[in-house]
């Protein structure tokens, strides 16, 4: 079963990404932002999906990620004046800080206590933020980004940002190919399906899981730095719970526990975000009569048929649909939905921490 | 500690003075109720005990107390000589204590021939491996794939496990078992939902792992032929208490286990 999708998916991506290459010169410089757009999202999808299709962790606080790559490298180089590289490597280390302290203190619970935890966390993050503590975030007003190298943000700043977006995508995803295909990769996959079992195997799910939630949440720290340079500002929606779901919903869509399905799920949501909320500006849609006008001209919900309408037909999302196609793809599995067999075993090892409002850090100035 | 009268007994005798596993006055309960009733056993390298006992007895809530599942309130596990009663699962199975489960416990999604591999890659020093690919590291593949051959899955192992039959999830089971190459193994009810055609060869099997391998094992079993066929000794649990554990020949005799548990059930 693995000797013919290698060929067939090397295949397919590396026509993609030539396609991706050559796009700038035929689409024009000012057709780029959406493209962009994607792939820094795709990222955001990917270190998801590892948490989520890979480990089984279903956070709901993946914003505090991006939030805070993009409020570290706006501090350090707006408010700060450092430098964009010495800026980067202090998001790099603020990401690792962040997803290992929070991580510890999250993957002591799990199912829905870890999603409402993470969620805690994100929150605590939004109002830190929010009320301005410090005096570094400008509280609602957040900040603008600025100082960051001609060579990224140049005159032609569109279609730089394009290959340095595509390049940071490009390298992410191998890199958490190598990841998910490795060792501890399986093991991940192991815990999804079935964590006592594991355990009881000999491994120590709390470890491995911790590593995916720090690989995941650095990665899209330093990603959520690039998209804030990107915009050229952030604010405190960045923490929301709006973000988490959208990161979600891509991976569902486009088939979780697959790297390129969740790379898809990211340009599907994206590109149908753009469209709709083209569409409900559009002229012709503003001139129908009222009930119609009500109707089309509201993005989300379209987009709540589409996506319904997508999961009843696709529940397994883009990437099973292919696998039921092309049966040599790799598998979809299903993340919470395998059958349940359990001995007395349904007891866990690892108590159970119930959420208290003592447990997360909210601090108030 | 009696006399041993199968083969294994060489491996017995040499050290015979320490036992791999002793245990001491084994308490557990649920919410009060004892179900592990101070049991003390002492089980010695290369030794096949099984364990009897009606229903609802305690024998599986045993090996999850032996196995780390369950913390006791009370007694210790002693295992090569060590205290263990306060180290984790894991580190209990990678110590070499592994077993299987009466119910199959299994990754549904994952394939046949994964599980036999991640039991393999669990003992192994390349368990944290992040940067290579895990097809690398085919020492686990090799052991994976003839455990599999061993139990009869070799034909299968591509498939998810959750399509498997209830038989060959059992197989699947004990080939976890033989891929993670433990000094104990303890099997709960290994040929339950096998089917009848099915039994003597994994009997078989099972014998093979003790005296081939030289592995020391503990059985849960009701099949009454099964146990008499294996075991070196019975130890038999009743209410979580252990009645008694003795030579197969004594247990048969035995009065107090006759009223307990061999009258009433038909085994
Ligand atoms: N997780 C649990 N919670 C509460 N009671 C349990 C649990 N598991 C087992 N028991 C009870 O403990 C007793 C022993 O169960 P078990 O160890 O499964 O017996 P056996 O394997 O000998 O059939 C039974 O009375 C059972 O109802
Ligand atoms: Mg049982």
């Amino acid at each position: 079963m693995s000797i013919r999708r290698p060929s067939l998916g090397v295949g397919t991506g590396a026509a993609v990404l030539v396609l991706l290459l050559l796009l700038p010169p035929l689409v024009g410089n000012t057709q780029l932002s959406l493209p962009t757009e994607i792939f820094l999202f795709a990222v955001f999808a990917l270190t998801y999906d590892v948490l989520f299709g890979f480990t089984g962790l279903i956070s709901f606080g993946h914003a505090l990620f991006v939030g805070f790559g993009g409020y570290s490298i706006a501090v350090a180089m707006t408010g700060h004046g450092v430098a964009f590289w010495p800026a980067l490597f202090i998001v790099l280390v603020t990401g690792l800080v962040v997803s290992t302290v929070t991580g510890v203190v999250a993957l002591r619970t799990h199912g829905v206590y870890f999603a409402m935890v993470t969620l805690a966390f994100a929150q605590a993050a939004f109002t830190l933020a929010q009320s301005n503590i410090g005096n570094q975030t400008n509280g609602e007003n957040g900040l603008t980004v600025s100082g960051a190298p001609n060579w990224l943000v140049g005159p032609t700043s569109q279609t730089h940002f394009y290959y340095v977006a595509l390049a940071v995508l490009v390298c992410s995803f191998l890199l958490l190919r190598v990841f998910v295909h490795s060792p501890v990769g399986r093991v991940w996959q192991a815990i999804r399906e079935n964590e006592q079992r594991s355990l009881m195997l000999g491994y120590r799910p709390f470890v491995y899981k911790l590593l995916a939630y720090v690989i995941s949440g650095t990665l899209a720290t330093l990603v959520g730095a690039l998209d804030a340079l990107f915009v050229g500002a952030v604010s405190t929606n960045l923490f929301t719970a709006d973000v988490t779901i959208q990161l979600l919903l891509m991976v569902i869509i486009g088939g979780a526990g697959s790297l390129w399905g969740a790379m898809l799920g990211a340009a599907l949501v994206r590109a149908l975000d753009r469209y709709l909320n083209d569409l409900a500006g559009a002229g012709w849609v503003t001139n129908l009569p009222n009930w119609l006008h009500n109707t089309i001209g509201q993005p989300l919900l379209i987009f709540g048929v589409i996506y319904l309408l997508l999961i009843y037909f696709f529940p397994q999302g883009i990437a099973g649909l292919v696998q039921r196609r092309f049966p040599g793809a790799s598998p979809v599995p299903q993340p919470g939905l395998g059958e349940v067999e359990g001995d007395a075993l349904s007891a866990r090892t690892e108590e159970i921490m119930p959420v208290d409002a003592s447990s997360t850090p909210v601090i108030r100035s | 500690m009696p006399k041993l009268k199968q083969k294994g007994c060489w491996m017995v005798r040499v050290t015979a003075t320490t036992p791999i596993l002793e245990i001491r006055d084994l308490t557990f309960g649920f919410g009060g109720n004892l179900v592990t009733d101070h049991v003390s056993m002492s089980v010695d390298r290369g030794e096949f005990v099984s364990i009897i006992g009606p229903n609802g007895a305690g024998k599986t809530t045993f090996f999850n107390v032996v196995t780390g599942v369950y913390q006791p309130s009370g007694g210790t596990i002693t295992y090569r000589g060590k205290d263990i009663t306060g180290i984790n699962a894991a580190q209990r199975a990678r110590a070499g204590i592994a077993r299987s489960f009466q119910l199959a416990n299994l990754f549904p999604t994952l394939s046949v021939l994964e599980h036999a591999r991640l039991a393999a890659q669990a003992q192994g020093s390349r368990r944290y491996g992040l940067l290579r690919p895990y097809t690398a590291y085919r020492r686990y593949l090799d052991r994976a794939q003839s455990a599999l051959e061993l139990v009869g899955l070799g034909a299968r192992v591509h498939g998810p496990a959750g399509a498997l039959s209830h038989g060959d999830k059992r197989k699947l089971e004990l080939a976890m078992v033989i891929a993670a190459d433990p000094e104990i193994l303890l099997l709960d009810e290994p040929t339950s939902g096998v089917s009848a055609e099915d039994v003597p060869a994994m009997v078989a099997l099972i014998r093979k792992i003790r005296q081939v391998e030289g592995k020391t094992v503990m059985m849960v079993e009701h099949k009454m032929s099964v146990v008499l066929d294996l075991s070196d000794r019975i130890a038999v649990l009743h209410g979580g208490k252990l009645l008694a554990i003795d030579l197969p020949e004594k247990i048969q005799q035995n009065e107090t286990v006759q009223a307990a548990y061999l009258g009433q059930d038909s085994i």
